[in-house]
């Protein structure tokens, strides 16, 4: 545990104070000059996430929420490393493929919803597809990239001690791809809660997506406010925690600080 | 030399850095002047705090007591008449410009007519050898060649006084003989004086007219050995001269006596 | 040269065969949910070459370039500002991880409820979510940026107009840039999203009311729009980028050597 320097203490207070002051003028702003507007209170807002905490309804939302994320996640690194690992391994693949991944890639998820609700409905599974299709092609071409990476010297001198497949994979392959996959796994699990919601939202998937339509259209406000505000707290405990699990898991490797575009 | 006007003159300079117990002394009461023209070149052994030293004379670090003087003004910032080159040349120069922008860029400030601000680029690109490459980046030329530019944006600039940190300390042999030449060229085309820092003992005999030898952190002056050699100086001639042995020699004792 | 047209052909193969695969297939599958590319193809043009262009296409493009330019221009001036000014930085940096943490669609809901469904609430939702990750971006670039080239312009007396433009931008460029890609990914996403949660025009709208009345191929030609503008606009932000960052691509290429 680090102990704490005067300027951590301080940005700590210059943090809270700044939370405490933006909290301030909001009360002041809805209280007073945009007290007709569609907003909410501080203590409406406070008070409706403190009913969340004893709703059994808002946490089976939030359960469903990250049951999508969590399983289109799983399907996008199982799919995704496997196909990284044969795009990657071979360079007739890896040229057949590049186009069509590249092309697919800059492409979001959102896009293809529209089908996929035509095809499976606004279901938990439609949503699971989508957190699976949009995760899958970082991990392709990260997994690609780092088996590409493979230093050519290494992989001779593997060939000329006739090192099997498996063993080649386990001990030349494997630690060298590693960290570009981990960089592939925080970029598609910070997206997967995001893409999860916009199921929800936009597809009408159960979750807490959903529910935040619905106290739209009903005009919910204090609801509105406190959902979104547990949508950024969720973003940045996940945030937090991959970054975390990222630092202890590959803190050796430099090309871990790649630029990302998630 | 010594009735010759002081340019730089550092006068009881201490310099430290953090609070309390923790604080460390870097500089503890250091006193040399150098003379207009001259060049001298400041060793010590490794630790001693040049690099400090070389960003107080800057003005880039305020000093904890005492001061550095410019033509008898306080240095408190950059002086206008100052340039510098540092070792790290490929960081010192901007990667997204030309050569001759790199050298254009600090003279925009400064009135200058639009044919003037381009004669001197041209003239300082000419001095390092270096008119067929104006419109390179930085990171197409060599190490040598980068330093160069560094060199050519300080001319351009006309200071008085050019400081020079560990300049020549990241390029092969070859090119740290040429850059040297290059200059005491330099020294004699354009008059202005010059302070090199450095850790090599021949390459600051071979330059100076005086070398101020510093002493272990915190560091102080430990002795200003005139180097009375001829000019022109000679990569051969001058390193084979008894004197310059005699000199190295002396210079290398002081250093390894307070080390 | 033979060389270079095996190397085209070797690249170029599988996405041939697979949109051939999709033709034949869709031909006779007569699957309810797939329809024949044939017909795709024949909507698509019917629908945006160029009957719905002027009417939806353009405004959805035009929202998403307004929003993007905002996001852009005011991300990299507030990314400067805070990495410039420690205490607005400290004040800043925990509200501001908190809201990209939240996904813009989320803020589409809140965004209908003030400004309606026009063009100004999809403007304001575009620019708000995208400008986040710029803003960030371009912080961390000039906060980066080497002490070297600071004390050279410092020693050079370099104006502080000049340390911004000449030294601080270009340095953080390839972070902002990485930024901007982020940024302009989100404002293509919130741009759909904003259209479909229940405005009438553009061609997110167009997409999914296609998809709520079971016109299949109308939602079909819908998407194969929105794959091609989502992979043109990454690819006419890339051009842009290796333009502008040529020295960084050059630089990084002669490391390497």
């Amino acid at each position: 545990m680090p102990t704490l320097r005067p300027g951590t203490v301080r940005r700590y207070a210059v943090g809270a104070a700044s939370i405490g002051v933006t909290a301030l003028l909001w009360q002041w702003a809805v209280t007073g000059p945009l007290a007709d507007k569609p907003f909410a209170t501080v203590p409406e807002i406070l008070g409706r996430l403190r009913d969340f905490a004893g709703d059994p309804l808002f946490w089976s939302s939030l359960g469903e929420t990250f049951r999508v994320a969590t399983i289109g996640l799983v399907i996008s690194v199982v799919l995704g490393v496997a196909a990284g690992l044969m795009v990657g391994q071979s360079d007739l693949a890896y040229r057949s493929t590049r186009v069509l991944v590249e092309f697919l890639k800059p492409i979001p998820p959102i896009v293809i919803l529209p089908l996929l609700v035509l095809v499976l409905g606004p279901t938990g599974d439609m949503g699971i597809f989508l957190v699976a299709f949009g995760g899958v092609f970082p991990l392709i071409t990260q997994t690609a990239h780092g088996v590409h990476d493979v230093d050519p010297v290494a992989a001779e001198t593997a060939r000329s001690f006739r090192l099997t497949r498996w063993q080649r994979i386990r001990t030349l392959v494997a630690p060298t791809a590693l960290p570009f996959v981990a960089t592939g796994v925080r970029i598609s699990a910070s997206a997967a809660l995001v893409i999860a919601l916009v199921s929800e939202i936009i597809g009408g998937a159960p979750g807490l997506g959903k529910d935040l339509v619905l106290a739209q259209t009903t005009g919910d406000y204090p609801a509105i406010y406190a959902l979104v505000a547990t949508f950024g707290v969720l973003g940045v405990l996940v945030n937090a925690v991959l970054a975390a699990i990222e630092r202890r898991a590959l803190f050796w490797h430099p090309s871990v600080r790649s630029e990302v575009t998630a | 030399m010594s009735e010759r006007q002081v340019r730089l003159s550092i006068d009881g300079l201490h310099k430290g850095y953090g609070v309390g117990a923790a604080r460390k002394e870097v500089i503890s009461d250091l006193t040399f002047d150098v003379h207009a023209g001259e060049f001298v070149c400041i060793v010590g052994p490794s630790g001693a705090g040049k690099t400090t030293l070389l960003k107080c004379l800057t003005g880039l670090h305020p000093a904890s007591a005492g001061a550095v003087r410019l033509d008898s003004k306080v240095v408190d910032g950059p002086p206008r008449q100052m340039a510098l080159v540092l070792q790290e040349y490929t960081r010192s120069l901007m990667p997204w410009l030309t050569v001759e922008k790199n050298v254009r860029l600090p003279l925009a400030n400064l009135k200058l007519s639009k044919a003037e601000r381009e004669q001197r680029i041209t003239d300082a690109l000419r001095e390092v050898g270096l008119s067929d490459v104006r419109t390179s980046y930085p990171w197409q030329l060599s190490g040598g060649m980068q330093q160069r530019v560094a060199i050519a944006r300080a001319l351009a600039y006309r200071p008085e006084v050019l400081v020079m940190d560990e300049p020549f300390a990241s390029v092969d042999a070859q090119t740290r003989a040429d850059l040297e030449d290059l200059m005491l060229k330099v020294r004699q085309d354009f008059g202005i004086t010059i302070v090199l820092v450095t850790h090599d003992i021949d390459e600051a005999v071979y330059l100076s007219d005086r070398v101020v030898v510093l002493t272990k952190g915190p560091c102080t002056v430990d002795e200003i050995i005139p180097v009375e050699l001829p000019f022109p100086r000679d990569q051969i001639e001058t390193k084979s001269d008894p004197r310059f042995v005699d000199l190295r020699a002396r210079v290398f004792s002081r250093i390894k006596a307070s080390a | 040269m033979t060389r270079r047209l095996t190397l085209v052909a070797l690249e170029l193969w599988l996405p041939v065969v697979a949109v051939l695969a999709w033709w034949l297939w869709s031909a006779t599958a007569a699957e309810a949910f797939f329809p024949p590319l044939r017909e795709i193809l024949e909507r698509f043009r019917e629908m945006w070459l160029f009957d719905k262009f002027v009417s939806d296409v353009v405004p959805s493009l035009r929202n998403m370039a307004i929003g993007f330019g905002l996001a852009s221009i005011l991300g990299i001036a507030i990314g400067m500002v805070l990495a410039r000014v420690r205490l607005l930085r400290e004040a800043f940096e925990p509200l501001m991880h908190f809201v990209r943490a939240t996904p813009g669609v989320a803020l589409v809901p809140i965004f209908i409820l003030i400004l309606g469904f026009g063009s100004s609430m999809k403007i304001s939702i575009i620019a708000t979510a995208a400008i986040f990750p710029t803003i960030i971006a371009t912080m961390d670039g000039v906060r980066s940026a080497d002490p070297v080239l600071l004390d050279i312009s410092r020693a050079y007396q370099l104006s502080r107009r000049q340390r911004v433009t000449k030294v601080l931008l270009p340095s953080a460029g390839p972070q902002i840039f990485a930024g901007l890609q982020v940024s302009l990914q989100v404002a293509f996403v919130v741009m759909i999203a904003s259209e479909m949660l229940g405005s009438t025009q553009g061609i997110g709208a167009l997409t999914l009311l296609a998809q709520q009345s079971f016109a299949v191929t109308d939602m079909w030609s819908g998407i194969v729009l929105l794959g091609l503008l989502g992979y043109l606009v990454n690819l006419l932000f890339l051009l842009v980028r290796s333009r502008v960052l040529h020295w960084y691509d050059g630089a990084r290429k002669a490391a390497k050597e």
